[in-house]
């Protein structure tokens, strides 16, 4: 019913109902205190002066709020913790502060009461940021995991999201790269929930509004929240299928002045490097086995008396290691200062912080300055401004390629690296600098990956704005009001500058002369340049209003109605130009304008929502809620713009049952239940080759051809398109007990969630001769199950303090409803009632020892010799086929794991992270792998490769490449990539302050870091098991290994 | 405390006032939308231009930063070979490949389809520009019709029986239904298309990248040669080559064709055009300076001796080269690719001034689709195999691209179908129409077999005369279609 009447009313109607609500109410404010109320009055007759000092066994606390019960009138103590204010003689003060269990004193006429505050339990009192407001941990009803900013900066990685990798079970971080300012840290909450053209990427909230976490100094973070089931997200409705992070920032404390300053000083090394033939004879002679094997590129081989020049090494006839210039220490320094404090009524933070990363691959380094302020002030005692403004600017830097304007260039550097022959060193022996491209003519490789760090390349400067400003008023006692308003501003300027490089044979001719060999990068003399400069916009802006009253003691009630609206433009500008008159020119000015290019689009899109949340609990034992958000999305046509997406929880805490109340050791006891539905919409649509939200408009695409003597732009039809599509939506049931126990002194939670994605947003299947791309539609459903565990144990002996804590998570995840079957060339598969993108492969089956066995055996895919991998005939037809590939488990984990262990004694403290892949499969089959890969060396498992009838069953016989009998889509080239990885090790000591008050310094940290220091895995030498989805090539930025010098001061 | 209550107030309808606007309407700002579209000439024409746009994909003709380009097809044959794995051309050279095989055998399809759709995209909607002039029209017309023809008519060579779409996609179009037609309806429907370009395409000489007449009578003689029509095939070459107003004849400098004299050349019928810098590709690269696709043995040996056509396809050992002032060889070269295993390459084409082998070179060779010598080597062939060899009418079409000047090889006495076919093989050598011969002439299965993939010695397989239907269409169609004999 009420659905309905929605429905029938135009947002925009909709909206202003609840804003004249809110007019009405705040109006009523205003008559109450201009004098008409009479609940004041009555009190301000019996004041009296009250004083005294607020401590812990520790002292005098400064901070304490000191509030009169029943009006909200209060203070807060000073320095030492003393206090003074005005109370009715037959009243009660309230002391509150974070960290202790609140105390309520009597007055009884006197005029100085002192108080001791004790320390609460903190498991139980922990307050976790959720949607739209803040909850008591005991409380939550949905499955909400959190990490304090204190814990994610244990580890020194620069990028906020690399930090929340292995915190929380639920939360998949895979680091992609280790490229500094690239880490393209990938964020998955609960599994792949869905094939979606939407995406799988959670929303990311930073105080609220949508931000970017990678623009963030972690320093920054007070706290991140992940809401992670569909009864915690679904207040954010459309938006929230995927998950949402919701990021708190740090606001200024009340009280003195504090001015920290944290500075660290780290050398970064490779985590991983490839593992490869590097002598320089051996290298030659393996070639010549491979080629003689293969029967491919016999001119490249090499004679003998060419390989005896290389049995001594020298500059002439090296054997070089590629990786030693590609790869070197790097050193990185990161400072942050902030200022911290507050007067009475106001209350800021100011952070500045610099990081200043070069890479451990060359010609890759990463600068970022940024800025954040917050502040919040009091008017009155009913209306509270704040602004939180963070500002951020990077600029990276990589290599260029000519005409891959996007391209992965520090992927083509690795594998440029890895193609190189030993038998030569970036520049000529000769000392004149010039480039090397290859020892001898017939040589295959890449390019020369240092002629192209040294020559152009790729700058990206980035610069980041998120600036919000909000009110919040009490309006009346239990009621708040918030506004919120802001805005994101990012602009991105990327400069693409290509140099021609020329290069030469390393080894000199008869007469002594270098011949020329291939030019890198384009034609020797010329030079290009494109130039991009995009921004993007988002304005947000949203009201709610929040009720909490407790009725009779025992019913505590709180409900929130709020609307929001989002609008996002983006644009982009480019353009290109050839030959300047010289190479260091990065701007287009001089450039000639002879075969200049520019282009340009923009796109928008934007949301309008209407969301409330009803909670309840009874004397704080049995807990509900309820959630509701109602979306309008410009992705969707008319009819199906807006969504309903509701959720409600239950909770019951059974340890405050009377019958349990007795049980000593335990002190937290809760069952959680919630049900939910939340959506996606986030669909794009290749327009101009680039993804669009426009799902159902209906488009015509453009096509560059030269007729009638000129380059012209063609336009037709390239996809259908729906003007049906709607959400995509996920139904997430959710089970999970929480506990502690022993003073909580053990800890834990479990939780059970099965995720169902429904009308899935994806291009529909058609078959090609239709010649267009098929529409957006809503098809397809797809299945997560899993389970999540954290384990914790906190103790503390005399001055020796130690907390662990082990997060493990793991799930299934199912392809319910999908269409035909679609398999890739990498070896993938998607069908229905199997695990998404599974692996499709032949399988392995040993090594052909003789023709003999060939003979005997099933007809080969392609034709074998003595030495090459035999697969298995699965269906027993007598050959092998296409249809004897499988599916072969590994595409997702078994489990995922994170291991902490903070510990401290008197002034020193230690800690442990450990982050793990269990059960996971990886498919490379190109460079870092692969034996000759365009050439490459390779590498060192190749050095026990089938020599000869029965040397092995396991590595065939060395080969060329692209081999085909040994190159086919094989489980032999998939590979373990379970891996535990010690991430970070930290040693601290903290300065005594006694010693520190001497000098005034309120707080010293010294610490001694380490990251990545330690990977334990069974995955192919050399190769960092830790990245994405593979693409077949070994060739990765690998992560660093961070050693770290830090100092923490508070001033 | 008003002042904030007014505060409020004010941020609160101003924000009625921000969600009064339509903010979920929003439209693409940077294409046009189809239901707006067809008001003029010069709107009909950029959809046209669409249609021949699918010519640019690089297996078709070329492209820029490509390590491939149509060429690569010669590799299938026993022209040429290829080292390089660009679109799996070497996968099915070597007799490798099957329905599941990435690149050519499921790009062809692909790309084909998409080339028809935008003629029928434009086809279906041209009638609505209004006070469009008939005469244009129908030429416009006329050109969509050829170019659906053209991409039909390599379809169905390659792959057999084909689904017939006429009509642009539709949402609700029940496509998983739609049947294979036979080869022969598939050629039914292509002659119907090209006998309506014939009629309304211009009969002038071709210049601008625009199919004219002529351009029609080569596709439509092909189409006929490939399926065994050979009366029918001298018909229709003849009413061009025996047309007093004929405007092509063979161009007086065989290279100049390929490179350097295409602007106004009288013998072109058909190409894909290019114009560097802004629209350029790589053929420079590929061809002379990697020299990924190069000759076969098979092929130097099929030109008569003393043929100057095989010094002007062919780099030989020795021969002037610009990469090295002492000719083409291995040793002090500066090109990229080292030298081909049967120490041979190709010059058809390339810019032999070029001895900086990168992707910058730039090239805008036209890509030559269809020429001259061409249609009179079908009229040649056709006349021999409807058993005409003795019309001294086909024997002088052979003659004719014989005693080219600069070629000025001695004239054939007698026509036999060994001389047309030899003919053939070296006068169009490279130019992409080898493989298709060996399959229409049915010789594939003996000749492939003989010709080595790589320096070893190793022999190529022939699989089939038909391409396995990509397997991702076979897996969506498999209740109502059949896969290839050869490939269940």
């Amino acid at each position: 019913m009420l659905l309905k009447f929605i429905n029938q009313i135009t947002i925009n109607k909709k909206i202003t109902l609840l804003l004249m609500v809110t007019i009405l109410i705040t109006s009523q404010f205003s008559m109450a205190t201009t004098g008409k109320g009479l609940v004041l009055k009555e009190k301000k007759l019996a004041d009296i002066i009250v004083k005294g000092k607020v401590s812990d066994p520790q002292g005098g606390l400064p901070g304490v709020s000191v509030k009169v019960e029943g009006s909200s009138a209060g203070v807060t103590t000073d320095g030492q913790g003393n206090y003074t204010i005005k109370a009715p003689e037959d009243g009660t003060l309230v002391f509150s502060f974070i960290g202790f269990n609140t105390k309520r004193v009597p007055v009884n006429k006197r005029s100085t009461i002192n108080v001791v505050l004790e320390a609460e339990s903190k498991a139980l009192q922990e307050v976790v940021v959720v949607g739209y407001g803040t909850q008591k941990k005991v409380n939550l009803t949905g499955a909400v995991s959190s990490v304090s900013g204190n814990d994610l900066t244990t580890r020194n990685a620069p990028n906020t999201t690399s930090l929340l990798q292995g915190r929380m079970p639920g939360v998949q971080i895979t680091q992609n790269s280790g490229q500094p300012g690239a880490e393209s840290a990938n964020i998955q909450i609960r599994g792949l929930g869905s094939f979606s053209k939407a995406g799988n990427d959670p929303l990311i909230l930073i105080d609220g509004v949508e931000g970017n976490l990678n623009n963030l100094n972690p320093n920054m973070i007070e706290s991140i929240s992940v809401l992670k089931d569909a009864a915690s997200a679904s207040i954010y409705g459309s938006r929230a299928a995927n998950g949402v992070i919701l990021v708190t920032t740090k606001t200024g404390k009340a009280g003195r002045l504090s001015i920290d300053y944290n500075v660290n000083l780290s050398n970064q090394t490779p985590t991983s490097v490839y593992d490869r033939v590097t002598n320089s004879s051996q290298f030659m002679e393996l070639l010549n086995k491979a080629i003689d094997h293969t029967g491919t590129s016999v001119e490249q081989k090499f004679t003998a008396a060419e390989i005896d020049l290389y049995r001594t090494p020298s500059e002439q006839y090296p054997s070089y290691d590629w990786m030693d210039a590609v790869f070197r220490t790097a050193p990185m320094q990161q400072h942050f200062l902030s200022v911290n404090g507050g007067k009475e009524k106001t209350t800021y933070n100011f952070g500045l912080g610099y990081l200043d990363q070069q890479g451990v691959l060359i010609a890759t380094d990463y600068k970022r300055y940024d800025a954040q302020f917050n502040l919040k002030t009091n008017l009155g005692s009913k209306v509270t401004f704040g602004t939180n403004i963070s500002f951020s600017s990077g600029d990276r830097h990589e290599t260029a390629l000519n005409n891959l304007f996007d391209g992965n260039t520090t992927e083509d550097q690795i594998l440029s690296a890895l193609s190189a022959h030993p038998t030569f060193k970036p520049k000529l022996a000769d000392g004149s600098g010039r480039y090397a491209a290859k020892a001898f003519l017939k040589e295959g490789g890449n390019k020369n990956p240092v002629a192209l760090a040294e020559n152009g390349g790729r700058g990206i400067k980035n610069y980041y704005t998120l600036a919000s400003s909000l009110i919040n008023v009490d309006i009346l006692p239990g009621l708040k009001g918030e506004l919120r308003g802001a805005v994101k501003f990012n602009s991105r300027n990327t400069n693409v500058h290509v140099i021609g490089i020329p290069s030469y044979l390393y080894i000199p001719g008869a007469n002594g002369q270098y011949a020329s060999s291939s030019a890198f990068n384009g034609t020797v003399g010329e030079n290009n340049l494109t130039s991009r400069r995009e921004q993007d916009i988002q304005l947000t802006y949203f009201a709610n209003l929040n009720y909490a009253k407790t009725f009779a003691g025992v019913h505590n009630f709180s409900a929130l109605l709020g609307v929001s609206q989002e609008t996002f433009e983006y644009e982009r500008l480019q353009g290109f130009k050839r030959n300047a008159p010289s190479n260091d020119l990065t701007e287009l000015g001089i450039y000639s304008p002879g075969g200049q290019t520019s282009d340009g689009f923009s796109y928008e899109w934007a949301l309008q929502s209407l969301f409330g949340r009803a909670n309840y609990n009874y004397k704080e034992k049995y807990l509900f809620e309820t959630n509701f958000r109602y979306d309008g999305s410009s992705r969707f046509p008319t009819g199906n713009k807006w969504g309903f997406f509701p959720s409600a929880s239950l909770g019951w805490r059974a340890s405050e049952e009377s019958f349990l109340k007795g049980v000593k050791w335990l002190d937290n006891l809760k069952a959680r239940a919630s049900w939910g539905q939340t959506g996606n919409q986030n669909v794009n649509r290749d327009i101009l080759g680039e993804p669009m939200p426009y799902p159902y408009q209906q488009v015509l695409n453009p096509f560059l051809y030269n007729i009638d003597g000129s380059y012209q732009q063609g336009v037709t039809q390239t996809d259908l398109n729906n003007r049906n599509v709607k959400w995509e939506t996920s139904t997430v049931t959710d089970i999970g007990l929480d506990f502690g126990v022993f003073k909580s002194k053990i800890f834990g939670s479990v939780d059970w969630y099965t995720r169902r994605t429904t009308d899935i947003l994806r291009e529909l299947q058609v078959p090609n001769f239709i010649g267009v791309v098929g529409p957006t539609v809503n098809l397809g459903i797809m299945k997560n199950t899993g389970f999540e565990f954290l384990l914790g144990h906190e103790h503390r002996l005399n001055q020796f303090h130690y907390r662990i804590q082990a997060n493990f998570e793991t799930y299934k995840n199912e392809l319910i409803k999908f269409g035909a079957r679609e398999i890739d060339a990498t070896g993938l598969i998607r069908q229905e009632g199997l695990p998404y993108n599974s692996y499709y492969m032949y399988v392995f089956d040993g090594i052909y020892q003789n023709q003999a066995e060939i003979d005997n055996g099933p007809t080969p895919v392609v034709k074998p010799k003595p030495g090459d991998m035999k697969y298995k005939d699965l269906n027993g037809d007598g050959k092998v086929t296409p249809d004897d590939r499988t599916v072969v488990d590994g595409a997702f984990p078994k489990f995922n794991y994170g291991f902490t262990v903070n510990a401290d004694y008197k002034n020193f403290d230690l800690s442990f992270f450990l982050q793990g892949v269990e059960g996971r499969k990886i498919y490379l089959r190109e460079w870092g792998v692969a034996p000759f890969r365009q050439s490459s060396p390779p590498p060192t498992l190749w050095l026990n490769a089938w020599d000869g009838e029965g040397t092995s069953n396991t590595i065939p016989h060395i080969f060329n490449e692209n081999y085909a009998p040994n190159t086919q889509v094989s489980t032999w080239w998939l590979s373990d990539a379970s891996y535990l990885r010690l991430k970070n090790v930290q040693l601290g000591y903290n300065l005594p302050k006694q010693l520190l008050n001497k000098v005034k310094i309120q707080g010293l940290r010294l610490y001694l870091s380490g990251d990545n220091l330690a990977t334990f895995t069974k995955f192919f030498d050399g190769v960092d098991p830790e990245r994405a989805a593979a693409t077949g090539r070994g060739a990765i930025y690998p992560q660093a290994k961070i050693y770290t010098f830090g100092i923490k001061a508070t001033l | 405390m008003e002042r904030y209550i007014k505060i409020i107030c004010f941020i609160v309808i101003g924000s009625i006032w921000v969600s009064c606007k339509d903010v979920l309407d929003k439209d693409p700002l940077a294409v046009p939308n189809p239901e707006n579209y067809w008001k003029t000439e010069a709107e009909a024409n950029r959809a046209l231009t669409a249609c021949y746009a699918k010519l640019k994909e690089p297996i078709i003709s070329n492209g820029p930063g490509q390590s491939g380009n149509f060429t690569y097809w010669e590799a299938l044959s026993d022209n040429a070979t290829t080292t390089s794995n660009y679109q799996s051309f070497d996968v099915v050279m070597r007799g490798q490949h099957n329905s599941s095989t990435a690149g050519i055998v499921s790009l062809s399809w692909t790309i084909g389809f998409q080339g028809i759709a935008a003629c029928n995209y434009f086809l279906a909607n041209v009638d609505r520009v209004p006070n469009l002039a008939t005469a244009t029209k129908n030429r416009m017309k006329g050109e969509a019709l050829f170019l659906r023809a053209f991409y039909y008519n390599d379809l169905t060579q390659l792959y057999g029986a084909l689904p017939i779409i006429l009509k642009p996609a539709e949402l609700n179009g029940d496509y998983t239904q739609t049947p294979r037609s036979p080869k022969a309806t598939v050629v039914t429907q292509i002659l119907k298309d090209v006998d309506s370009a014939i009629t309304w395409l211009p009969n002038i000489a071709y210049t601008n990248g625009r199919a004219v007449k002529g351009s029609a009578v080569v596709l439509k003689t092909r189409v006929l040669l490939n399926n065994q029509r050979y009366a029918e095939a001298a018909d229709v070459a003849w009413s061009l080559i025996g047309d007093a107003a004929n405007p092509f004849k063979l161009h007086p400098n065989y290279s100049g064709i390929f490179f350097g004299e295409q602007a106004g050349n009288k013998e072109i019928m058909f190409s894909v055009q290019f114009d560097a810098p802004l629209d350029y590709h790589s053929y420079d690269q590929i061809v002379g300076g990697r020299m990924s696709v190069f000759p076969t043995v098979e092929l130097r040996n099929a030109y008569e001796p003393g043929d100057p056509r095989r010094k002007m396809t062919i780099f030989e050992i020795g021969d002037p080269w610009a990469y090295n002032a002492t000719g083409f060889r291995a040793l002090g070269s500066k090109a990229e690719g080292s030298i081909p295993f049967t120490q041979m390459a190709f010059k058809k084409g390339v810019d032999t001034l070029i001895n900086n082998a990168s992707g910058a070179t730039l090239s805008d060779q036209h890509m030559v689709k269809m020429r001259y010598a061409d249609l009179l080597l079908m009229y040649a062939e056709a006349m021999v195999e409807s058993g005409q060899a003795a019309d001294l009418r086909a024997l002088k079409a052979l003659n004719d691209v014989r005693a080219r000047p600069g070629v000025n090889m001695p004239a054939k006495l007698v026509l036999t179908r060994d001389i047309v076919r030899n003919e053939r093989r070296v006068e169009l050598a490279f130019e992409g129409l080898r493989y298709n011969d060996l399959i229409r002439w049915g010789i594939a299965q003996q000749v492939i077999p003989t010709v080595a993939h790589n320096g070893a010695g190793a022999k190529r397989v022939f699989k089939s005369y038909l391409f396995p239907v990509p397997q991702a269409q076979m897996d969506i169609m498999k209740a109502v279609w059949e896969q290839n004999t050869d490939w269940k």
